[in-house]
């Protein structure tokens, strides 16, 4: 075990592991609360249509996709603005016109697009130095922001308009959290690979749901949920040489069942409870 | 005595529909003036309350609550006087307390403060008593009926000890219990005279409750005594 420690990948894997396990629930609360799930798919196709372009400019796929998902956040945020809860059209806007320029792209530059897709193919062993700095960067950005401006996020995720009725530049708290949410999935993908974001966003956010009402309770357990999953799918992975991502993921759901089912006891209970 | 609200020559619209033409109010008052905006549906009442907050911009002419231009810099300081009680329950999914509802009605008063104070926390569970919904204060907000969560509202509107309440249509859509004691809310409120109210109302017991009215009819408003 000690000379796995030794290893460089293993201990940027246990990095970027408790970096995303503490800060990536809370996107994961945000996404549920703003109805974004199918954000993932729409960043995953601006991120490889800025991978393609990183490629054709010759810079590293990670930051180019990283600054793609950040113009598509400020896009669907904008797209999605009069609407007052769900960002579905516009994602799905944003989805296509990505994929649609991302082939053009190419096929007039004449790009490998098997180099750009290998951004869906994350894996947290497989994390080099520079990609390890933007998730942890990324991560301690997020939860900076939760917790410094954690009223303004919670009245924007309760009620925008009524956000504004407090004083609170509701329109600006709501693009940050797009943003960040774009953000945190972007990274995420190299983590645990393209179609195992949830295992570090929402997975984790819905098990601390299940558990407890309120927004600082959501996030702290959101991050206790995230470290076990997180942890408790690597070392499963190890021990039973399985690999980290799906090893995590299955964790996460048998969590998030417990949670429920604790959840639905707890309103029996309740219920029985009352007069 | 200072002035409530002014409008001159405000114009409100929805788009091609035009909701409110030309109308200049001027509302005096101190603490405790009841106002009651009349109308049939879709007469531009909620649109004119948006109006006052800045939720809604004027298609013309100028609107002034407390003193200040919505939108205008110093119109940041006026929501902090302000209450407001929206027709629609929130459609979000997050699941906040009811203590953390009410307590962002307190946001206007934080300033550069982050944490809510010892006097932020007294009149947070003032306004819960007042609602009378302190026993709620753990439950998620989604697990309410809809009489209590018209309360906890009244409970976040009065969270920041506000000098004018904005509600609208706040016994609507609730069963003959949670009326009852919503309109029993806000008589009570009404009776103490803390702070002035702009109601948008059908409901003649809470109309009873008036000073003077602003009536909607055909693009106008106009100002009347009770």
């Amino acid at each position: 075990m000690r000379e796995l420690f030794a290893l460089p990948p293993f201990r940027r894997a246990l990095i970027a592991l408790a970096a995303t396990g503490v800060s990536f629930p809370a996107l994961g609360t945000y996404i549920l609360a703003l109805e974004l799930v199918s954000a993932r798919f729409a960043v995953m196709h601006a991120a490889l249509l800025g991978a393609a372009l990183g490629l054709l400019a010759g810079i590293p796929a990670l930051p180019a996709a990283i600054a793609a998902s950040l113009v598509a956040g400020a896009g669907v945020a904008r797209l999605s603005e009069k609407s007052s809860t769900s960002a579905g059209g516009a994602l799905g806007l944003v989805m296509t016109l990505s994929l649609g320029l991302s082939f053009i792209v190419f096929y007039k530059a004449e790009i490998n697009a098997i180099e750009a897709f290998d951004l869906f193919w994350g894996s947290v062993l497989a994390l080099s130095q520079l990609e390890l700095v933007l998730t942890v960067t990324g991560a301690v950005t997020v939860l900076a922001l939760s917790w410094l401006f954690i009223r303004e996020i919670g009245a924007v995720l309760y009620d925008r308009e009524l956000a504004r009725t407090f004083g609170i530049p509701a329109r600006t708290v709501y693009y940050g959290i797009v943003m960040a949410v774009c953000l945190g999935i972007a990274l995420a993908m190299r983590v645990t690979g393209a179609l195992m974001v949830d295992a570090v966003t929402i997975l984790p956010a819905l098990a601390a749901r299940s558990l407890k009402k309120g927004l600082k309770g959501s996030l702290l357990w959101g991050a206790f949920f995230g470290l076990a999953m997180n942890f408790g799918g690597f070392t499963l992975a190890l021990v039973l040489d399985l690999p980290a991502s799906p090893a995590i993921i299955v964790l996460g759901a048998v969590i998030v069942a417990a949670a429920r089912i604790v959840e639905t006891r707890r309103s029996r209970g309740a219920v029985r409870k009352e007069p | 005595m200072s002035t409530l609200l002014e409008t001159r020559e405000l114009s409100l619209a929805y788009g091609p529909r035009l909701v409110l033409k030309n109308t200049t109010l001027a509302l005096k008052g101190g603490r405790g003036r009841i106002v009651g905006l009349r109308g049939p549906n879709g007469a531009g009442k909620s649109t004119f309350l948006k109006a006052c907050l800045g939720l809604h911009a004027a298609q013309g002419g100028e609107l002034a609550l407390l003193g200040a231009r919505p939108g205008s810099p110093g119109f940041r300081a006026v929501l902090a006087d302000i209450g407001y009680l929206p027709q629609a329950r929130p459609a979000g999914q997050l699941r906040m307390t009811v203590a953390e509802v009410v307590e962002l009605g307190r946001y206007g008063r934080l300033r550069q403060r982050r944490r809510l104070n010892k006097e932020d926390r007294r009149a947070v569970d003032a306004a819960l008593e007042a609602a009378q919904v302190t026993g709620l204060r753990n439950r998620a907000i989604q697990e309410l009926s809809g009489g209590q969560y018209q309360r906890v509202s009244l409970a976040r509107a009065l969270a920041g000890e506000p000098k004018l309440l904005l509600l609208d249509e706040p016994s609507s859509h609730l069963d003959l219990a949670s009326r009852t004691t919503v309109v029993e809310l806000i008589t009570s409120l009404a009776r103490t005279r803390k702070a002035s109210m702009l109601l948008v109302s059908h409901d003649e017991e809470l109309l009873a409750l008036c000073d003077s009215f602003i009536d909607f009819f055909e693009h106008r408003a106009e100002l009347r005594d009770a």
